[in-house]
């Protein structure tokens, strides 16, 4: 699962496999336009709704969170 | 005592009445030992200059919306702190959420009433300014003819609206002491134009408010004295002969309507960015960090980042409270979907996204204005955006196809340029439209780019060669010092590197141009900060 999830990151921007912060926003890593677009992927990609509750910094702030928050999500 | 007060209705930031207010508030400020006298000499302090720069009047509606602002936080955090106890151990992240979404349905209602409690003065001045202030006096017996405009609305409305959705979506916690809060929604640093500050960050320094430290006390001192600098002798040296040709445009032609944009624009962020690093070095000086509000916005190389980089609190607060839960919210992403199976990746996410784009940039435009001049203004931004991103992989391929080295010094200054040009259009509609309308501003975009000088330019805007003198000074003092910032050069700390006798140089030299060729003087009334007033 690590893989396909890493795959769209990288899709969307490889520097989000580097990227070591925790505000991929704020950082300007992305932005709103491939922030959304990377969401609705990763949606259409595991068959999950994530609440926008889950988009925060907190769950979605770099690879790690994403991929916690995803696993977390697929249980 | 009463030529004391006499003297202190004249006070600003960049006036001598400020000056002595900073002395005798410092004095007393870093004298109390104890932490929570700090923080009352922060509440007098700004009772005493909200009283001179603000009004009596104005003081109780600022009272009265830090006591809504404050009642209503607590409801909040009180069904929250009461969910706390009654959570199940060990909850899935989706349990969780559910559990959470429970609650919020009991605190969404709170946090409705609240925010309209809190914005609807704002939205009242508004109004009251579009119907022209008279029409409006009917209604508020209390506002002595005229629909009174606390001093500061916009920027504490947007604190606290953002503090009370904070508490809602459980990102901070509420305050129990109001003392501690009011001083946040009073700051005097920045209730005259922001920066707009998120009151949970402020509360947690003033909690523990750090003692004087001389160096920190001199750095801050250093940025309020080059923030005077580039508000009395750049900004008011030329704002008022710009406001004289968007007065009367059709008086002028050519390269005289360019030179105007052109000073307009340098003295709007002169103004802006020089009241800024006042307060942010005053606060500093305090021992208080605010958050910055310019990033060297006219050294961008695109409009988004021009965006992320000029009036920095506004915009992301836009951001955070309208924007994202907008693009993030389900209905969005629904149409996203569709979008993006009938139209593609790249054209579909960015045309559903263009929805609150245009939203959050007209809002923009409603606050800064109602008439249709910044109507124009924020959907002209609100294309630029989308046709910058949805553009982007057709600009990629051209400058691949024609091997341009986007990383090299020359389209770097070329994309500056480009940026700075598409915020001078900006500008123009804004400068004409408020005297001309739509016949002004074509008038303007035809003039700007012919060169036909009409002749005797600088004495129609009061300007002559010698006083041309210290503002190229200060326009080429300013450009070194936002290069060397935004390469990530401190120049205060450079400074403070150097030895004794060329530091005292370098900022008596400062001071010295700032008493000679600073507008200001007995026959010269301080000019009011150009963001002051939203």
């Amino acid at each position: 699962m690590e893989e396909r999830i890493l795959k769209i990151l990288e899709e969307t921007n490889d520097e989000l496999l580097t990227y070591t912060g925790d505000n991929m926003l704020e950082d300007g890593i992305v932005n709103s336009f491939t922030f959304i677009a990377m969401v609705s992927d990763l949606e259409d990609e595991f068959g999950i709704e994530i609440d926008e509750a889950f988009t925060d910094e907190e769950h979605f702030g770099n690879k790690d969170r994403i991929i916690a928050t995803i696993k977390a999500l697929m249980e | 005592m009463n030529v004391l007060l006499a003297f202190l209705n004249g006070l600003q930031y960049n006036t001598p009445q400020f000056i002595f207010f900073l002395i005798v508030f410092c004095a007393v400020f870093f004298a109390v030992p104890k932490n929570w006298m700090k923080v009352t000499v922060i509440i007098l302090g700004n009772l005493v200059f909200y009283r001179y720069v603000g009004g009596i009047n104005q003081l109780a509606l600022v009272i009265g919306i830090s006591l809504i602002v404050y009642i209503f936080s607590l409801l909040l955090q009180r069904i929250y702190n009461q969910a706390e106890k009654e959570k199940p151990a060990d909850l899935g992240l989706k349990q969780e959420l559910e559990f959470w979404n429970n609650y919020k349905k009991k605190t969404r209602i709170l946090l409705i009433i609240g925010i309209i409690l809190v914005i609807s003065l704002l939205i009242y001045t508004k109004v009251g300014r579009l119907m022209s202030f008279e029409q409006v006096a009917f209604f508020s017996q209390w506002s002595f003819g005229k629909v009174l405009v606390p001093l500061g609305l916009s920027y504490f409305t947007f604190s606290s609206i953002g503090y009370l959705i904070d508490i809602y979506k459980r990102k901070t916690t509420a305050e129990k002491n109001y003392a501690l809060l009011f001083a946040c929604v009073t700051f005097f640093p920045i209730i005259v134009q922001g920066p707009i500050s998120r009151y949970d960050r402020l509360m947690e320094q003033f909690r523990n408010i750090p003692r004087f430290d001389y160096i920190r006390f001199c750095s801050g001192m250093q940025r309020m004295l080059w923030g005077l600098f580039k508000k009395m002798v750049l900004a008011d040296s030329i704002m008022p002969g710009t406001g004289i040709v968007f007065t009367d445009v059709f008086s002028y032609s050519g390269i005289e309507i360019l030179l105007s944009l052109i000073m307009f624009v340098t003295a709007f962020y002169a103004d802006f960015s020089g009241c800024m690093d006042i307060v942010i070095g005053v606060a500093e000086a305090m021992g208080i960090q605010l958050s910055e509000n310019f990033r060297q916005p006219l050294l961008s190389p695109n409009i988004t980042e021009f965006w992320r980089r000029w009036h920095i609190t506004l915009l992301t607060w836009f951001r955070d409270y309208i924007y994202m839960p907008m693009a993030k919210s389900s209905a969005i992403k629904k149409l996203t979907k569709k979008s993006k199976n009938a139209l593609g990746k790249h054209i579909g996410t960015t045309l559903v996204m263009a929805i609150p784009v245009l939203v959050v940039w007209l809002i923009t435009a409603l606050w800064h204005g109602t008439g249709a001049d910044y109507l124009v203004w924020g959907v002209y931004w609100a294309v630029l955006t989308i046709l910058s991103m949805l553009l982007q992989p057709v600009f990629d391929k051209i400058s691949t196809r024609l091997h341009i080295r986007t990383e090299s010094f020359g389209w770097r200054i070329l994309s500056i340029l480009r940026t700075d040009f598409c915020y001078m259009v900006s500008v123009m509609f804004i400068a004409s439209s408020a005297t001309y309308g739509l016949k002004g501003f074509i008038y303007l975009a035809k003039q700007a780019f012919m060169v036909v000088p009409q002749g005797q330019f600088l004495t129609r805007i009061g300007l002559n060669y010698i006083r041309l003198i210290p503002v190229c000074i200060a326009v080429i003092l300013l450009a070194i010092v936002d290069i060397m910032s935004s390469r990530g050069i401190n120049i205060r700390q450079v400074i403070a590197r150097r030895p004794l006798v060329l530091r005292w140089i370098i900022w008596f030299s400062l001071i010295f141009i700032l008493l000679v060729f600073g507008i200001y003087g007995p026959e010269y009334s301080a000019a009011e900060f150009v963001y002051r007033g939203f």
